[in-house]
């Protein structure tokens, strides 16, 4: 894996959206996250709320000052969790496990959890390197079906 | 007589590649750095290894890491060496002063760290004795 070029976080701007908007209506994508693409007026509600909720930390993922993807915190449930969504041009570069470790100096909340579709081995690596094991198993639906999905762990430490 | 130090800490944890060993599916090692404060002012380096598994809950990691700073007041280096390992969900945890690793004013220590986390703070409590060294 090539792992050059320089990966930094910063905080969420509006000229992002359209980008994210593109990123996450990738058809490959959505398959690998087992995450649907959401239309126009749906994204911009989602990030509205999303940026206005201060709960949430989120920040821009920079490749090469391009933007590469985001990566978000929010609770759940009562969980903490972490997720992330690269642009489908920027895969294979290490940029996620950078990406996702700058992120876990940034927010503090422990034990941590990460939702990773069962076949993205990719993304369970990531998560992996960063310290997550798993720790339990759900089916979500998906594209009409049901997709095995991974509920990943960090400890505190 | 045992001894409570107390206070928040912070930490980053950074991936390193793996070292040497075949790439396995379900190994992590990461460089630890963190900073104590309160009754320990100190920062500690260290390494973790994680080995998840295919059954979901059951996890085990190591880390050990070198504290440097002052403790109550004293000052010197000492090691913490993390055991945690999930069974099937249930977490166990221990966190324990290696032996005899105390230097400078720290020779002798011994003695048990616990984790906390609220509201997103982590903090720590470190119940400990200095003996004579041998």
């Amino acid at each position: 894996m090539k792992t050059t070029g320089d990966v930094r976080l910063r905080d969420v701007m509006a000229d992002d959206l359209p980008i994210f908007f593109e990123q996450q209506l990738d058809p490959d994508a959505n398959d690998m996250a087992a995450f649907p693409a959401r239309d126009r007026k749906a994204f911009a509600a989602h990030w509205e709320k999303v940026l206005a909720d201060d709960s949430v930390t989120k920040k821009t993922i920079l490749f090469d000052g391009h933007v590469a993807g985001n990566i978000v915190s929010f609770e759940q449930s009562g969980d903490p969790l972490v997720g992330y969504w690269i642009g489908k041009n920027y895969w294979g570069k290490g940029i996620a496990t950078r990406a996702l470790s700058e992120f876990l100096g940034q927010i503090s909340a422990r034990p941590l959890y990460a939702h990773v579709a069962k076949h993205n081995v990719a993304s369970i690596r990531v998560l992996e390197k960063c310290g997550f094991t798993i720790y339990r198993e759900e089916k979500v639906s998906y594209a009409g079906g049901e997709v095995e999905e991974l509920v990943m762990r960090l400890p505190a430490i | 007589m045992t001894t409570r130090a107390s206070g928040p800490f912070e930490v980053k944890l950074t991936p390193q590649a793996p070292g040497g060993e075949p790439e396995s599916a379900t190994l992590g090692r990461m460089s630890i750095d963190k900073q104590f404060h309160g009754d320990l002012e100190a920062t500690s380096r260290g390494q973790m290894l994680t080995a998840g598994t295919d059954v979901p809950g059951s996890a085990g990691y190591v880390a050990m890491e070198r504290v440097t700073g002052t403790l109550h007041g004293r000052s010197g280096t000492f090691v913490l060496q993390h055991s945690g390992t999930m069974t099937r969900g249930a977490p166990q945890l221990a966190i324990t002063v290696v032996s005899d690793s105390g230097t400078g004013e720290l020779t002798g220590l011994g003695g048990k760290m616990a984790i906390i986390i609220a509201d997103g703070k982590h903090s720590y409590e470190l119940d400990y004795t200095l003996a004579e060294a041998p």
